[in-house]
């Protein structure tokens, strides 16, 4: 807001070369910082932060959580139907599926808190 | 009382049949049709004016991509913008399917799995076609975190790739729980005001309560249906992510 007190400021005579100059170089700087900042990823550009509602969150972390019990069980599933293994391949994977239910909701969990 | 479910029923519009195979024109395909060019539509002809300071319409086509492109770039760096085009198709179809749903008497498309599973087998297809054609048998090392013990590398290896193919599981069961739920809790609310109108003047005035509940169910819907829209971009770029750099995680 600087610049609409310096260009009312201006309005008198016409702008002067040193005046444009002036502006060109706190666009350019400012056009740098932007570019910088788009290729670095750092702060995007329109990110709102949205902070989920609890439902929200729960519906999050509980589907990271079931659908590592349901793979396991579906692998396990699936080896039995091939290796004829019936009921170790459920057993063992189910119980590894709960694992990596546990693991899922963990790592999302620190994405969370990371702000991600 | 209406059935809740109902609303999810699968109409044949055109019927087709191919050797056995049902190929036939549903209700959902026309939502699907419709989500589509509806996007179309308003990306192609916000964008007709190339404004360079842009209305209000060509501003929301703009934003859309800003959005989109700060979600890529956040979550898979700058190379990430390669699947750019992926990512915004998927954001945008999923989030006309959801808000078109929101039209009453309109099919939602996302409320199926089988929709939502199809993008996450898209989505997840991608990451290992690319990971592998892009890293070759490195890509693998994904599996097995850098610093563990070799005790317990053997479990966490299998862990990790439990969880690697849970991955599509949570993302279709996300999108397809949210707005199957939010659609079953809305009609048994309006089940609940129509059985209620029908048992007298106590009844009409009891109605107002789920009414009321009704109305503040839809603003919370819309609310979901933006956001899952999001969520399901935003993991998609994150599991890009490990098709572009697969180790860091």
């Amino acid at each position: 807001m600087v610049e609409d007190g310096k260009r009312q400021g201006s309005d008198q005579g016409p702008p002067t070369e040193a005046d444009l100059d002036a502006r060109r170089r706190a666009l350019e700087s400012k056009l740098a910082a932007y570019e910088q900042q788009r290729t670095s990823g750092t702060a995007p550009v329109g990110q709102a932060a949205v902070e989920p509602s609890g439902l929200v969150k729960l519906f999050r972390f509980s589907a990271d959580f079931v659908s590592g019990v349901i793979a396991g069980a579906l692998i396990g599933w699936l080896v039995d139907r091939f290796a004829g293994t019936r009921p170790w391949g459920l057993i063992v994977f189910l119980l590894l599926g709960f694992a990596t239910g546990i693991y899922n909701l963990v790592k999302s969990a620190q994405r969370a808190n990371r702000g991600g | 009382m209406a059935d809740p479910i109902k609303q999810f029923e699968l109409v044949h519009l055109v019927p087709l049949k191919i050797g056995g195979a049902d190929f036939g024109f549903t209700n959902s395909a026309l939502h699907m049709f419709i989500a589509v060019g509806v996007t179309a539509a308003f990306l192609l002809l916000t964008t007709t004016g190339r404004n360079l300071v842009p209305g209000r319409l060509q501003s929301m086509a703009e934003l859309s991509y800003e959005f989109i492109a700060g979600t890529v770039r956040q979550a898979a760096g700058t190379e990430g913008m390669k699947f750019f085009p992926l990512v915004f198709s998927i954001f945008m179809f999923v989030l006309f399917g959801n808000l078109i749903g929101m039209i009453p008497g309109a099919f939602t498309v996302t409320s199926h799995i089988i929709v939502t599973a199809a993008l996450a087998l898209l989505v997840i297809t991608t990451v290992i076609i690319y990971g592998i054609m892009k890293h070759g048998t490195h890509w693998f090392a994904l599996f097995a975190p850098a610093g563990l013990p070799k005790a317990i590398l053997p479990v966490i290896v299998v862990i990790e790739v439990i969880s690697f193919l849970s991955r599509p599981i949570s993302l279709s069961l996300r999108l397809f729980g949210n707005m199957t739920a939010g659609h079953i809790a809305l009609k048994v609310f309006a089940g609940f005001a129509v059985a209620m109108v029908g048992a007298g003047a106590v009844g009409i005035a009891g109605a107002t309560l789920p009414i009321f509940m009704i109305t503040a169910l839809t603003a919370f819907e819309f609310l979901v249906a933006v956001l899952q829209a999001y969520v399901f971009t935003i993991l998609t770029c994150i599991y890009l992510n490990d098709a572009l750099h697969p180790g860091h995680h």
